[in-house]
């Protein structure tokens, strides 16, 4: 019989076929070692935010979600609540740690770590429950 | 016979408009000039940052068209919007309306013909929901309105005065129909008339005679991108996926780049990238039939016309599978594959490029899917039956 081609037929032989392999960024060369131990980092928390909806934040989730991460509980925003990104729910803040009380946040922006370190701080989220990501380090980030 | 008439609303109108949706706006006008006579009524602006007024105000015709241009009077300020959108996503009362007429084009000439003039019209359809002109437009509960949205899922779509106003259009004519499952999901509007596919392709003829010399060296050995060059357009993921592609599998295949380099972008020169500037039509028809396939990284299209273009080129489609609109479209026709990270990118540019059956049969299935959903004719008698349909 002829072989009639299947978009998602091919894409499941694809998957498979990827997933029988290591798929993790560590062997891709624009992957630094600060990114892969950031990575283990965080899979190593029990629960994970990511704070920042951005171009960042979205990368990062993209790549932990890549990494099998099963810890991430949602993402957090000053601006962009309500939205989703990749699946996972936006919430503000201040609802995300109310939901999600003994998290790590994961801060993602390039320009304001230190201004939402402040207001995590401030909010009353443990420094311990609090890593910043430096993208321009990851090489996930081209410059 | 004398035809009803029908009229279109957009923020800006024109044939040198650099804008998806403007774009979508005028072909779609010119095409339903055969069953009806046309209006447009939009803006004099030609830029959106900030709104202009580069248009003379007042009725002119462009290929067959009937323009009316209002006077945009009021010049956005950046740092005042900004403190809007911040009151209004918080939900604060009564900002809505400072918020959109910052939002612009403001033009309240408009709003003043449209609630005179509605009835001189079967049908007028507001192009794009985010607007000043279709917000304040549909806000008037016209009984003849339709909304084409081009929206997709962004923060604004959840503010209130949105909210509000995806009830009121009497019809709906969707790009897709992973937009219209996101309306209807979000905002309930699976009760109003509604069709979905309103954009058409003309099969480009056979342009490969076209291919600029400085290129013939590379005997179509290469994989094309078509479109800005931008951050939105997620270009960046596709720079560092196709050289790090290449270092994992080295040959003589390269990327073609094809569309502005927008100012604030950093991109990285390498010898595997051309970056070809600006070419004519037939230049980039050439490049693409030219070409093994087309590759779309973006995550946020309504629609993606270039992916269809590629389709009507005779080539299959490499897309991002983030992005629900080209994912569908790619499962729909069976004309290309997606990723969502590098190694299913990796993966899916060697099946496509090494798999000549598999191939041929991309191509065939993705010309058979534009005749028969994107053909103008098929899209006209669609919207046709959508305007019909509200006017009983």
């Amino acid at each position: 019989m002829e072989w009639i081609f299947d978009t998602e037929e091919v894409m499941n032989q694809i998957r498979s076929k990827i997933s029988e392999e290591k798929r993790t960024t560590d062997e891709l060369g624009y992957i630094s070692s600060y990114h892969n131990k950031m990575v283990k980092k965080c899979l190593e928390r029990k629960k994970l935010v990511i704070f920042g909806a951005g171009v960042y934040g979205e990368m990062f989730l993209s790549d932990l979600i890549m990494h099998k991460a099963d810890n991430i509980c949602c993402l957090c925003d000053n601006k962009q609540a309500g939205k989703t990104v990749l699946g996972y729910e936006v919430l503000t803040p201040s609802e995300a740690l109310k939901e999600y009380l003994d998290a790590t946040f994961v801060i993602t922006p390039r320009q304001y770590e230190n201004e939402i370190l402040e207001q995590l701080d401030g909010m009353g989220v443990k420094v311990s429950n609090i890593l910043i990501l430096t993208m321009l380090e990851t090489g996930l980030e081209i410059v | 016979m004398t035809k009803s008439r029908i009229a279109f609303v957009v923020q800006r109108y024109g044939e040198d408009i650099n804008g998806g949706a403007e774009y979508h706006c005028r072909m779609l006008a010119e095409h339903m000039l055969s069953e009806y006579d046309v209006d447009v009524l939009s803006s004099c602006a030609k830029n959106y940052d900030p709104w202009d007024n580069y248009f003379e105000a007042g009725e002119s015709t462009l290929n067959g068209v009937k323009v009316i241009r209002f006077p945009v009077e009021m010049v956005r300020d950046q740092l005042k919007f900004a403190r809007l959108c911040e009151r209004h996503r918080k939900g604060e009362d009564g900002v809505e309306n400072e918020w959109i007429d910052q939002m612009g084009p403001y033009c309240p000439a408009f709003v003043e013909y449209i609630k005179t003039h509605y009835r001189d019209y079967i049908a007028i359809i507001f192009f794009t929901y985010s607007y000043y002109l279709t917000v304040k437009g549909l806000g008037l509960k016209l009984p003849n309105s339709i909304l084409l949205p081009t929206a997709h899922d962004e923060p604004n779509i959840n503010l209130p005065i949105y909210k509000k106003m995806f009830s009121t259009p009497k019809g709906y004519l969707y790009n897709s129909y992973e937009e219209k499952e996101m309306l209807v999901s979000r905002f309930g509007t699976e009760g109003i008339p509604s069709r979905t596919g309103c954009a058409g392709i003309e099969i480009p003829d056979d342009y490969r005679e076209y291919m600029p010399d400085k290129y013939m060296e590379y005997n179509g050995n290469y994989i094309c991108y078509v479109g800005r060059v931008s951050n939105g357009k997620n270009y960046r993921e596709l720079n560092r996926f196709f050289l790090e592609y290449k270092r994992r599998n080295p040959s003589d295949l390269k990327l073609f780049v094809i569309g502005k380099i927008d100012d604030r972008m950093k991109i990285i020169c390498s010898r595997d990238i051309i970056y070809t500037g600006f070419v004519t039509e037939e230049e980039k028809y050439a490049i693409m039939q030219n070409s093994r396939l087309l590759v779309n990284p973006s995550k946020y299209e309504s629609l993606s016309l270039v992916m269809l273009e590629s389709m009507a080129c005779n080539k299959p489609v490499l897309v991002n599978g983030n992005c629900a609109v080209m994912k569908g479209q790619c499962i729909r026709s069976n004309a290309g594959l997606y990723y969502t990270d590098y190694f299913e990118f990796e993966e899916t540019l060697n099946y496509i490029l090494n798999n000549p059956e598999a191939n041929k049969q991309m191509c065939s299935n993705g010309m058979a899917f534009v005749r028969k959903n994107y053909s103008w004719d098929v899209i006209v008698d669609n919207v046709k039956s959508l305007i019909e349909e509200i006017r009983e």
